[in-house]
């Protein structure tokens, strides 16, 4: 007998919808390409009894000891050169977000359009692990992989000097391994180490930085529950996004969503600047250690 | 003046190398690069491993569904490995579907979890014919620098003995025909067998060594991977095509095998004793 049982809710939200196919009950297409699994698979998660998450209330301190209101931001782990066979590559870890970051380039690039002749182009590609986030995601890139990769290249370029590569294409690829929130400012900031990493000529690191606003306060660098809690309508409340280069004081990239009044959005801006700059330090030491460890030591060359 | 000659032609510099009974990087023959595990970082994950295998990085995470048991066998459960090489981890691979060499990994993978019963599926059924688990076993290679197949099994093993993967209990409430997850009793998985493969690079038909590099994949006239598991009896063997392989050098792969996987199962002991035990 088939599928008869009723165990498994019909309509399964924890899908994201496939761009590209018709089908809107979101169901794995047979990829014939991947190991067979069953056909329809839930997360234990959506079967759990409801006692499960309430969101922080305005009142109420952050679960990792840090305050709202204030430009705290998560300790960050950053080393660069962890892929041997990149031409340049870094690692960030924020918290419980880890991303690998690798570059190659500048190749050649398929001839496309007289653009190319002037500057080199920049491609971007953002990748979610399929067990980085809570309920785990499909190998086929999804819209939100697609819309990231977009505004990382746009964060990206503004940092580059892409004129000195014409003809060329550096190529920047992102991989999320643990997803815990500002998933794209943490990208912006490890993917411009891996670039300067790869030696590519830039005018500046990007840094990015995330913010979460909550009512009248906000949540800077917020971790996954903090980014999708708050849940049910209430004022004010968005997210906002910032890519920074620091010593230009030039905002690279600025996205924002949500209902956010006009003195909120410039307050998070600031803050987010503030943030960044609070990173700027860590970034600048995990590349001068890179470049030391590259670097042969003294003494080699006189042997 | 070396990098010229490698360059130009590298099966020659290999080849000098390999007369003095050595290899480019210092090792011998039949030595396997330093192997590095480290387990339970992703926390999103049921289970997960990071391998380092000289510069080969192989990450694997376990996510464990529920869905209804596969019709012809309403006891079992699903393992479903997959292994995928992301255009990050070298520049021989394109960003799109997954291709030729992602694919036969997979396969190997999951004839390798099906030989060698690593967890009996039928510890993975919850109510026969309704409700079972599937294990989804993502494997990403971080850093391709060769024997990707090794670091794979030994990423996949370490992943589901990692201590943290435990499953939450399910019932089925009698009334309501709905499952029920209580994450607060967990109960381990069971791996019942522990298998480690290990690879072998032939070279000029005669030379055989161990644990490649990618360039000296690239160059090989034929791999062999072989897989053994506790009691040393062997899984898997997989050898892709390439130039014929003398009975006596098959041997000596095979005990070689022998003693890696001593090797590796003392490292995976020594990781998982190592993690704290959690409440």
């Amino acid at each position: 007998m088939l599928n008869n049982s009723g165990l498994l809710p019909s309509t399964s939200a924890s899908f994201t919808l496939v761009v590209g196919y018709t089908a809107v009950e979101a169901v794995m297409p047979a990829d014939s390409k991947r190991v067979r699994g069953p056909e329809e698979s839930q997360s234990p998660l959506l079967f759990m009894p409801s006692t499960a998450q309430k969101a922080a209330g305005p009142e109420e301190s952050r679960g990792d000891g840090r305050q709202r209101d204030q430009v705290d931001v998560r300790p960050v782990f950053a080393r660069c050169g962890l892929v041997s066979q990149a031409k340049g590559s870094a690692y960030v870890e924020a918290g419980n977000t880890k991303l690998l970051c690798a570059v190659y380039g500048p190749r050649e690039a398929e001839r496309k359009d007289d653009t190319d002749m002037k500057a080199g182009r920049l491609v971007c590609d953002f990748r979610f692990a399929p067990f980085s986030c809570p309920k785990r995601g499909g190998w086929i890139q999804g819209s939100e992989e697609r819309d990231a990769a977009q505004a990382l290249q746009e964060a990206l370029r503004p940092g580059l000097c892409l004129h000195r590569y014409p003809r060329s294409q550096i190529e920047v690829n992102v991989l999320v391994l643990e997803h815990d929130g500002s998933v794209l400012a943490h990208a912006v900031t490890c993917a411009s180490m891996a670039l300067a990493d790869a030696g590519v000529e830039m005018y500046d690191v990007v840094l990015g930085c995330a913010l979460r606003q909550d009512g009248e306060s906000y949540l800077l660098d917020p971790t996954l529950a903090e980014e999708s809690g708050g849940g049910g309508g209430g004022e004010n409340r968005g997210s906002v996004t910032v890519a920074l280069l620091p010593s230009l004081a030039q905002v690279s990239a600025l996205q924002a969503d949500g209902e956010l009044r006009e003195d909120s959005v410039n307050a998070a801006v600031r803050a987010c600047m503030e943030g960044c700059h609070r990173l700027y330090p860590v970034v600048r030491r995990a590349l001068v250690n890179a470049v030391r460890k590259r670097a042969a030591p003294p003494g080699d060359a006189h042997s | 003046m070396a990098a010229g000659f490698k360059t130009a032609e590298p099966l020659e510099y290999h080849r000098s190398f390999l007369k003095e009974n050595c290899r480019p990087d210092g090792r011998e023959l039949g030595e396997f690069r330093a192997t590095t595990l480290n387990i339970g970082s992703i926390s999103t994950a049921d289970g997960s491993a990071l391998v380092k295998i000289g510069n080969t990085t192989v990450i694997c995470g376990v996510k464990a569904e529920l869905a209804a048991p596969p019709t012809d066998a309403p006891n079992k459960g699903y393992v479903v490995p997959n292994v995928d090489l992301p255009p990050l981890c070298s520049s021989k691979f394109r960003p799109g579907p997954p291709g030729e060499q992602a694919q036969v990994a997979s396969q190997f993978v999951a004839d390798l979890i099906d030989s060698s019963n690593i967890i009996q599926r039928e510890d993975l059924c919850i109510e026969k014919g309704k409700l079972s688990w599937v294990l989804y076993c993502d494997i990403m290679c971080l850093d391709y620098d060769g024997n990707l197949l090794d670091a794979c099994v030994i990423a996949l093993l370490a992943a589901l003995k990692n201590g943290k993967s435990r499953l939450p209990d399910v019932t089925i409430n009698k009334e309501t025909r709905l499952a029920e997850v209580d994450t607060q009793r967990l109960h381990r998985l069971n791996v019942t067998n522990h298998p480690v493969a290990s690879s072998f690079a032939v070279f000029d038909n005669t030379i055989v060594i161990v644990d490649p590099t990618a360039e000296e994949e690239s160059l090989a006239m034929a791999t062999v991977t072989v897989a053994l598991d506790e009691g040393d009896r062997i899984c898997a063997l997989h050898k892709p095509g390439g130039s014929a392989l003398s009975g006596e050098k098959l041997q000596d792969c095979i005990s070689r095998a022998v003693t890696r996987h001593r090797e590796v199962s003392n490292l995976i002991e020594k990781v998982l004793n190592s993690v704290k035990p959690q409440k």
